[in-house]
């Protein structure tokens, strides 16, 4: 099967601590992607976006960027689960025929956390269905709490250690090293790791992704065939693929409460559709950009996308084996650990990068590159191909 | 101070038995599937004829976290527990977790599958917190 459509422009704004509101982020980034293309607004008759969002709505875009008659426009949910659903919605409004150049970003302010995410749906369900009186009122306030739960359970079935998530983290920090976005660019031993405090455990601050960020990414997308004779390298979309997961809870945050185990996500479902959509098995795959809101977010994904058997993604992750040189290279830009959390978004530009050889830490012979989007609820994946 | 009125109307039976002491889950009469927190119709049949069920307060730490101090996202303060706390989710009767604060223990005791037991304020409408079965030495 070839590849219908290709991310043939990428832009970001660059990534702060402190700063600019949503919306404007969210022009600039469009505005680089564009002209990384080498193409303009009159261009664009498509627009995807995604949530838990305080950033600029579809008619805001075509206000500010002069976009008209959008063929297709559309908000993909779930936060960071949404990350890569955005471009698997442009590939379906190009293969369908609705629109010939989407435009996908994310712009990204603290505000999208907690109250502040007034516009989701699923925060105002789990407000007002009286799921977080059963959270919140226990002292489960963060998205971290959620994560540290399920990984604390994940070292209890499978001997996971403290030492196998700092080989994660290891593994970011070094690779934000030689990325100038990178707001975490110091490397850090495993050792270093180990003697910084808790914060809540098993996590430590480590673990958790870059908050605050201030920042916005988005891509072009075209066909294949106009892909060609655009100016950028195309970076075609092999496969792209989304799974509500199994046993599905009405508020991704409740994730622990789950049924049956919880030491997987909805992305083993995601992996399954996604290889067997492109005909392609994770022998395939290059060079990997995995979401990592925490570290054990990326380590489970091992395990979920199959790289490793079920409770050894700990095992896998240790002596260097996810670092330039190791058996899998992740997060070549530093992920969300190292260099900035975009929900997400970050590890599609740097896919990209890989493709065009043009990455901070370029993968020799990255010809097949796999993005994962957020964990644990509904979530979406890529894989990037140089050919079709 | 924690989770107060207005509550969801559905919710409403799980608020009256912690009021009165009593450790409740959401049920399905028609399949006898136990959950918590309660969703609209029975994640296990779809049925829309869902209730409350009183279990044994008795549970097992199915997992927790040792919440040490305020997260980057900043969400929010926990309520009516000081750090470091012990933030549990028990698995207690049909298979139900619920999440509570431990208390009565230090906050490296906790060991998953540690036999626990809840405990309610009496006339307050407050999630309970849970406690080892067996008294921990200090």
């Amino acid at each position: 099967m070839s590849a219908v459509a290709a991310i043939v422009g990428v832009g970001t704004t660059g990534y702060r601590t402190d700063g600019a509101a949503g919306p404007d982020l969210a022009y600039d980034a469009i505005g680089l992607a564009l002209a990384d293309a080498g193409l303009g607004a009159a261009d664009v008759d498509g627009v995807v976006k995604y949530s838990v969002d305080s950033s600029a709505s579809v008619e805001m875009i075509a206000a500010n960027l002069g976009l008209s008659d959008l063929g297709y426009w559309a908000e993909v949910p779930h936060g960071g689960g949404g990350s890569c659903a955005t471009v698997q919605h442009a590939v379906a409004a190009i293969a369908g025929g609705f629109a010939d150049v989407v435009v996908c970003f994310r712009a990204f302010t603290p505000s999208d956390f907690g109250e502040g995410a007034k516009h989701n749906s699923a925060t105002l369900w789990a407000r007002r269905s009286g799921v977080r009186d059963f959270m919140r009122g226990a002292g489960w306030t963060s998205m971290f709490d959620t994560f540290a739960l399920a990984c604390q359970r994940h070292m209890y079935d499978f001997g996971t250690t403290p030492e196998q998530l700092g080989a994660v983290v290891k593994a970011c920090r070094r690779h934000a090293g030689t990325n100038p976005l990178a707001l975490r660019p110091e490397p850090v031993t495993v050792e270093e790791y180990l003697e910084a405090p808790l914060v809540v455990g098993p996590l430590r601050e480590a673990d958790c992704a870059i908050l605050p960020t201030f920042g916005a990414c988005a891509v072009v997308l075209t066909s294949a065939e106009r892909a060609r004779d655009l100016r950028a390298t195309p970076a075609y979309v092999l496969a792209a693929a989304a799974s509500s997961g199994e046993r599905t809870l009405p508020y991704w945050e409740m994730h622990p409460f789950r049924r049956g185990e919880i030491t997987h996500f909805a992305s083993r479902q995601v992996a399954t559709r996604l290889f067997g959509s492109a005909g392609l098995s994770v022998d395939d795959v290059d060079v990997a950009q995995i979401y990592d809101c925490t570290s054990y977010t990326l380590l489970a994904q091992l395990e979920d996308y199959g790289f490793c058997a079920k409770g050894e993604g700990g095992p896998f992750a240790e002596h260097g084996a996810l670092e330039l040189g190791g058996r899998l290279p992740v997060n070549t830009h530093g992920g969300h650990l190292g260099e900035a959390y975009v929900h997400g978004f970050t590890h599609i530009l740097e896919a990209v990068a890989q493709i065009r050889g043009e990455s901070v830490n370029q993968v020799p012979g990255a010809d097949v590159v796999l993005v994962t989007g957020g964990a644990p609820g509904p979530s979406s994946a890529l894989l990037l191909g140089a050919g079709r | 101070m924690s989770a107060q009125p207005p509550f969801a109307e559905r919710d409403q039976p799980f608020w009256e038995g912690c009021r009165a002491g009593e450790l409740t889950v959401a049920c399905c009469p028609r399949c006898d599937a136990h959950w918590f927190p309660s969703q609209d119709r029975c994640p296990a049949c779809g049925s829309s004829e869902v209730g409350w069920t009183g279990v044994d307060p008795e549970g097992v730490v199915y997992t927790f976290a040792v919440v040490r101090g305020p997260r980057s996202d900043g969400i929010g303060a926990p309520p009516a527990v000081e750090y470091p706390y012990v933030l549990a989710v028990v698995e207690v009767g049909g298979g139900a977790r619920i999440a509570a604060p431990m208390v009565d223990v230090d906050a490296d005791a906790v060991w998953i599958g540690m036999p626990v037991r809840a405990r309610f304020t009496p006339g307050v409408a407050e999630l309970p917190v849970f406690h080892p079965v067996e008294p921990q030495i200090a």
